[in-house]
């Protein structure tokens, strides 16, 4: 096929055309299956991914099913408290173990045949074992682990791989977000809460591009935030998005941030305004004045390749197929502040970004439409918003308008690399 | 107030209603079926306190009137082209409230959408049915009212689609 040459020729890296002044994206990113492909190889099944939050299995035994690539895994809390990644899969014959999403077991027994293990991963039972030739072992048959696993503020992420540079490393370009997220909870870390889920009809790319894409929400969200304004919900209308103080940055690594600015009733003080008043004032007791500040500012941030974290939600993003994703959406309860307030904020997540929300049903909806567009094979995409004014920092950081590309940028230089290291062999 | 006692043929007149109002997209006159205090909630844990849980929907009066004002908006892409619905309600049941002027009233329910618009394209032209066991809380206030809606979708814990349309 003339299309696979191309990609073969050209190398993966050549999927991505820079020069100074334009950056385009091949259609082939989101319509070739062998890309996907390669993709759920070298990207989720390679790299650091995010699989849960702290939270999720807060008490011994708790677990949680979750996949990575194609791999399914279980995310367990053992009696001890340590947490493990182990793959959902028998020993014995390849067989799913655990058929739930969530739930406590202090063991995993295989519906197939009753192989048990312990939800540290040890293989404690095989019924009638007196069959098994003499000199069979159970102990070289625990659940096999996932190669790394790690957690940062909470957040845990694993990686098939061994061959990955530490979590903190991976994080490292886009912690001091992470860190202002994190520090909302006071005196504790958030519950994260079980998840709306969501799919659509479109290349997983799409979500990762467009949580940070601060070009469309006045356009495609035009109908949500005119009603807002005409209730008197909210004070941000199209016209206001793009403001002082609200910007995009791309960083090393294919993270982002979308940054709506200084507190001016948005944040995690929406809706709310006189609770607001009372949370930022016990922030500033606790962080001063200008910490407080910027961690209530609207702030999106994306960790490449699958998470999300938002004001009032965690988003996982989970490719199923080329053209059809799954997306995770869960909220998440601030730790020290009033209980009204998380219920105002659990309350204004799924008003807006529900599959019922007034604004996510429409992103899903251009994702499908992007992806209908895409089958034209149109051959290239532009990426080039705001690429002469944006500040490149000595570390790589790139910090743009809020409307500028700066973040998909980002996102697909990592991309290329990631792609091209694995075309050259070169691991 | 003391309400007359709610038969299941009264209950079912009222539910047809609702029904023929959503698919007619008659939607100001849906609104007022609701009592000014009512909640309108779409759960996943059906069990759980929607104050502290995921839900799908949560709606006040002013939410649903939200909502209805963004149906009617001409740059409401997620419903462009809109959605065709049927609300078929069976299996229709009722019994005594906790109040003196309410009436409990369950039943199931099996919405089917489509948005047709170029069915080829994705997204589109897909026959969706959305069954759910849906419980009412009737209040009469000179006549019946919603003073709480419940649908509990059977697919509430798989992955949705665009439910920009009213269930």
């Amino acid at each position: 096929m003339a299309t696979q040459q191309a990609t073969t020729e050209r190398g993966y890296a050549g999927l991505v055309e820079i020069t100074d002044k334009t950056f385009r994206v091949s259609s082939r990113v989101y319509t070739e299956q062998a890309i996907f492909e390669r993709e759920i190889a070298e990207i989720f099944e390679k790299t650091w991914v995010y699989v849960a939050h702290d939270s999720e299995i807060a008490q011994p035994g708790d677990y949680k099913t979750a996949q990575v690539g194609r791999y399914p895994i279980i995310v367990t809390r053992d009696k001890g408290g340590a947490v493990h990644a182990l793959l959902n899969v028998c020993r014995h014959r390849a067989n799913a173990i655990c058929r739930e999403n969530y739930g406590n077991s202090q063991n995993f027994r295989c519906p197939y045949h009753a192989w048990t293990y312990r939800n540290s991963g040890e293989l404690i039972g095989v019924p009638d074992g007196g069959r098994y030739p003499q000199g069979f072992s159970t102990s070289g048959l625990s659940l096999i682990r996932v190669a790394k696993v790690d957690s940062y503020r909470g957040l845990i992420f694993a990686s098939l791989s061994a061959d990955v540079p530490k979590l903190g490393e991976h994080l490292a370009p886009v912690k001091e977000h992470i860190d202002l997220w994190a520090d909302r909870s006071i005196g504790g870390e958030h519950k994260v809460l079980h998840p709306h889920r969501y799919a659509y009809l479109g290349n997983w790319k799409f979500q990762c591009e467009n949580g940070v894409d601060g070009y469309h929400p006045g356009i495609v969200h035009e109908s949500a935030f005119s009603t807002f304004g005409e209730f008197g919900i909210g004070n941000f209308a199209a016209r206001d998005l793009v403001k002082r103080g609200s910007i995009s940055r791309g960083f090393p690594g294919g993270h982002s941030t979308l940054e709506g600015g200084a507190l001016d009733g948005r944040g995690v003080g929406r809706g709310l305004p006189h609770r607001a008043e009372e949370y930022l004032a016990h922030l500033r007791e606790v962080y001063g004045d200008d910490r407080a500040q910027e961690i209530v500012s609207n702030r999106h941030t994306f960790i490449f390749p699958n998470v999300f974290l938002f004001d009032e939600l965690v988003r996982v993003i989970q490719p199923i197929a080329l053209e059809y994703t799954e997306v995770y959406s869960h909220p998440f309860w601030l730790h020290g502040v009033p209980d009204d307030f998380n219920t105002r904020r659990l309350y204004e997540g799924t008003r807006q970004l529900s599959t019922t929300g007034m604004v996510n049903p429409s992103d899903l909806e251009m994702f499908a439409a992007n992806q209908t567009g895409l089958h034209s094979r149109m051959e290239w995409l532009v990426l080039d918003r705001g690429m002469q004014r944006e500040e490149i920092a000595a570390d790589g950081k790139r910090v743009g308008n809020y409307s500028d590309e700066a973040p998909q940028r980002s996102l697909y230089r990592h991309w290329a690399q990631v792609m091209a290291r694995a075309a050259d062999g070169g691991r | 107030m003391t309400a007359p006692s709610l038969t299941r043929q009264e209950a079912e007149d009222f539910l047809y209603e609702e029904a023929r109002l959503l698919d007619e997209r008659d939607f100001f006159p849906w609104l007022d079926l609701f009592t000014d205090d009512a909640i309108y909630w779409i759960p996943i844990d059906e069990h759980a306190d929607p104050t502290r849980a995921t839900s799908i929907l949560w709606d006040d009066a002013q939410l649903r009137a939200l909502r209805v004002h963004q149906l009617a908006h001409e740059r409401n892409f997620a419903q462009s082209p809109p959605s065709r619905t049927v609300h078929s309600v069976t299996n229709v049941q009722v019994s005594p409230g906790g109040a003196d002027d309410e009436a409990n009233v369950r039943c199931n329910l099996v919405v089917y959408e489509i948005r047709s618009g170029d069915h080829r394209q994705l997204g589109l032209g897909d026959l969706r049915p959305l069954p759910a066991k849906c419980l009412y809380v009737l209040r009469y206030e000179e006549r019946w009212r919603i003073a709480h809606k419940k649908v509990v979708l059977i697919n509430r814990h798989m992955p949705l689609v665009n439910l920009s349309f009213l269930i």
